[in-house]
Parts: C-alpha cells; structure tokens; sequence
C-alpha cells in the first residue's frame, strides 16, 4: 500500500511540470466583433476599365495601384477592439477573372489577375481617417504588390493599432472581463485592395470579365 | 491526477471561444471589360444566299418563306447570311421588319414581313427565331454568326412582274 501512494505522486507531478511550461495569453475581446466596409468608389469594385478604356485583344499589363491609382484603389474598413491582433486572409480567384455569360465549349476563357494589397493601423483613437489621403496611403505596408514576382502572400497579421516602436514603454494589459466593465475601444484599420490585369492575349474573347476576392479578418491567436 | 485532468477539459472551451469572436468577412468584386480589337477585325456580313419569294401556283394568294423549316437553294428559300468578326465578340442587331418592293415595270408596290431565324453554328434547322426588337449574340470561336431571312407578302391586288426592295440589317459591337 505504501508504494502505490509514492508513485500516483510522481506521475502527477510530472503532468503538472509539463503544463505549466505552456503559456497562453489567450484573447480578451469581449464582444467586440470585427466590422468591415467597403469604402470604394466604382461601387466598390476593382474595375480595370476605370484606368484603361476601352481594353481591346492586345493590351498589355493593366495596373491599379497604391501610389499612381490612388482613386481605384479599392479600400477596406476594418473596425475591432483596438488593443488586439488580426489576421487578414485575402482569397483570390484561381484562375483569374472569368468570361461572363460564356456559352461556348469547354471551360469560360479567363484572364491572368494577380492580386496586390496593403493595410494601415495607425489610427489614432477618435481622429478622422481619410482613406485616399496620402497621409494615410503613403504609410500603408504593402503585403503583395500588384506587379512582379507574385510572393502569395494571402494572409498577414498585424496589430489593429500599431504599437510603440519599443523605446516607450507598452501599455498596461487590457481590463479582464468582469461585471460592469465597459466594452474595449475600437480602432480603425485600413485595408487597400489593387492589383494587376491581363496582359490580355491577341486572340482573347470579348467581353466582360469578372472575380470575386473573399477577404476574411479575425483575431489573431498566435496558437 | 482525476482532478487536473478535469481542469484541462473545461478550460479549452474558453481558448476556443475567445479565439473564434467576432470574425468579419467581405467580398470584392474585380472586372474587367475587353472589347474586340475594331481596327483589325470589323464586324461585317457575308451573303451566302438572297432571300427569293417564289410564287409556286398561280392560286397562291401569299407567298411564305420560313427561315427554319424551308431549305435554302439559292434559287429559292429564305438568304443565309453569316457575320464575322472578332471571336467571341457580342453585337446587337437591327433589321428591317417590314419592307416595300416597288414593282420594276410599274412601280406598284408590295409590303413584306420579314422574318429572322439565327445560330452561333452552321445549322439552320437548329437556328431560332429572332423575335426581340434589338437581340444581342455572341459570335463563335471562328468569329462567326448565322442568320436565315425568311418573311411573307400577299399576293392579293399585286401585279405580274419583278418587284426589288432594300433589306438593312445593323451590326454594332457591344
């Protein structure tokens, strides 16, 4: 009997050693979600025939981006609990953009689109947020860029606010839920959307041509 | 050892509910618009046969094409007509509906309702009608369309003789 006691203690032990050397911060989001909003103009849509029209068989790369297109650039309001990660997952056509209404056989005729994206979080709390300003286009990080090597960069994580360049001190960690807190505060982060079209082959078939990139944003769990 | 095993299984619920609050999603839509290069391949039309109005019996009171069921000889039937241009290409068209052939000996006059049937391919018996005011195609990977010209004219109070009128068909990119 006295045996068996002495080793349940040192199996339990053990089990404990090894817990605790996993630390977990975990997320403290209460219940503020994440709100997007598509601030573009052209209906919010990425339409490459705002800077090249009329796009004929034979035109070459078509580009939208940050610093020359500035106003078909399509922008992403991302609102959530400021003091917190997200992780930004863009997802693209496979293909490229798709022949609409083709009728034809065989699979609809596609033209090449890559991607190119960039964000901003350095709101400040209240302030107003200009989303073609320069001020606010000119600081954005770009993920993937329109033209070049296609880096496949789909997703990124980021701080909603960006932090302290670490010769301040950081911020004290956020209130822990409990009864009658009030909720975090939000920040406003900027997600720009752009990329590159074509080029469009001699032999390409007319007409309109048309994608959908999913943008999907949720807290950051480094798990 | 029962009771740090219970620990560990009511806090992984809170992990994973905290990692999965509040997720936002959006969805963009890219386009693009390519119209056909005009410049090197213009829409244009090729006749491969007129359209004739053949009256077969002297107690015929009308005369009757259909651009679907009756064949197209040359020598009768309706007028097959083929547009080419860029491939894949959309175009709208207009045609006369409703024409005047004026008699070439003298010049009484006779009205005709004409009637369009059309198919991406060379098959007239697979071809339908053309009914809206301004229908849109698309033209196939060869670059071409199919179009048959049939109508109807009555015969009644009309002359003897060779009658000739106009027929406009419109093309336009889209």
């Amino acid at each position: 009997m006295k045996r068996l006691l002495v080793l349940c203690w040192v199996f339990a032990l053990s089990a404990v050693a090894g817990h605790a050397q996993r630390i977990n911060f975990g997320l403290s989001a209460g219940d503020v979600g994440i709100t997007l909003t598509n601030l573009g103009s052209e209906e919010g849509v990425l339409d490459f025939n705002a800077v090249t029209n009329p796009i004929k068989p034979g035109t070459a790369l078509i580009t939208i981006n940050l610093q020359q297109n500035t106003s078909q650039v399509v922008p992403i309001l991302i609102e959530a609990a400021e003091h917190l990660d997200i992780t930004v997952e863009v997802v693209t056509p496979p293909n490229g953009l798709e022949l609409v209404g083709h009728t034809g056989s065989g699979p609809a005729p596609t033209l090449p689109f890559q991607l190119g994206w960039a964000y901003w979080n350095l709101s400040q709390p209240l302030a107003v947020v200009d989303v073609y300003s320069v001020q606010v286009m000119g600081n954005a990080r770009e993920v993937q860029p329109a033209v070049g090597a296609n880096l496949g960069f789909s997703s990124a994580t980021f701080p909603m606010r960006r932090r302290s360049d670490g010769t301040t001190p950081p911020p004290p960690p956020p209130t822990p839920a409990h009864g009658g807190m009030t909720q975090p505060n939000t920040a406003k982060a900027i997600l720009y959307l752009y990329g590159s079209l074509g080029p469009v082959p001699s032999s390409a078939y007319s007409g309109q041509y048309t994608g959908q990139i999913q943008v999907l944003v949720s807290y950051a769990s480094y798990e | 050892m029962r009771t740090l095993i219970l620990l560990l299984l009511l806090g992984m619920p809170f992990v994973s509910h905290a990692q999965l609050d509040g997720p936002g999603s959006a969805e963009i839509a890219v386009t693009g618009k390519v119209i056909p290069a005009r410049s090197t391949q213009q829409l244009s039309f090729e006749t491969l046969s007129d359209v004739n109005f053949i009256q077969m019996n002297e107690d015929d009171t009308e005369i009757s094409v259909d651009p679907i069921r009756d064949a197209s000889t040359g020598d009768s039937g309706p007028g097959h007509i083929v547009a080419k241009g860029q491939p894949g290409a959309s175009f709208r068209l207009n045609f006369s509906r409703q024409v005047t052939l004026r008699n070439t000996t003298d010049n009484t006059t006779v009205t005709v309702q004409y009637l369009m049937s059309h198919s991406p391919t060379d098959e007239q018996r697979n071809s339908t009608y053309v009914l809206e005011t301004s229908p849109q195609f698309r033209l196939n990977a060869q670059g071409e369309y199919h179009f048959w010209l049939g109508g109807r004219l009555s015969l009644q109070g009309v002359t003897d003789g060779d009658y000739e009128g106009e027929f406009t068909m419109e093309v336009e990119y889209i």
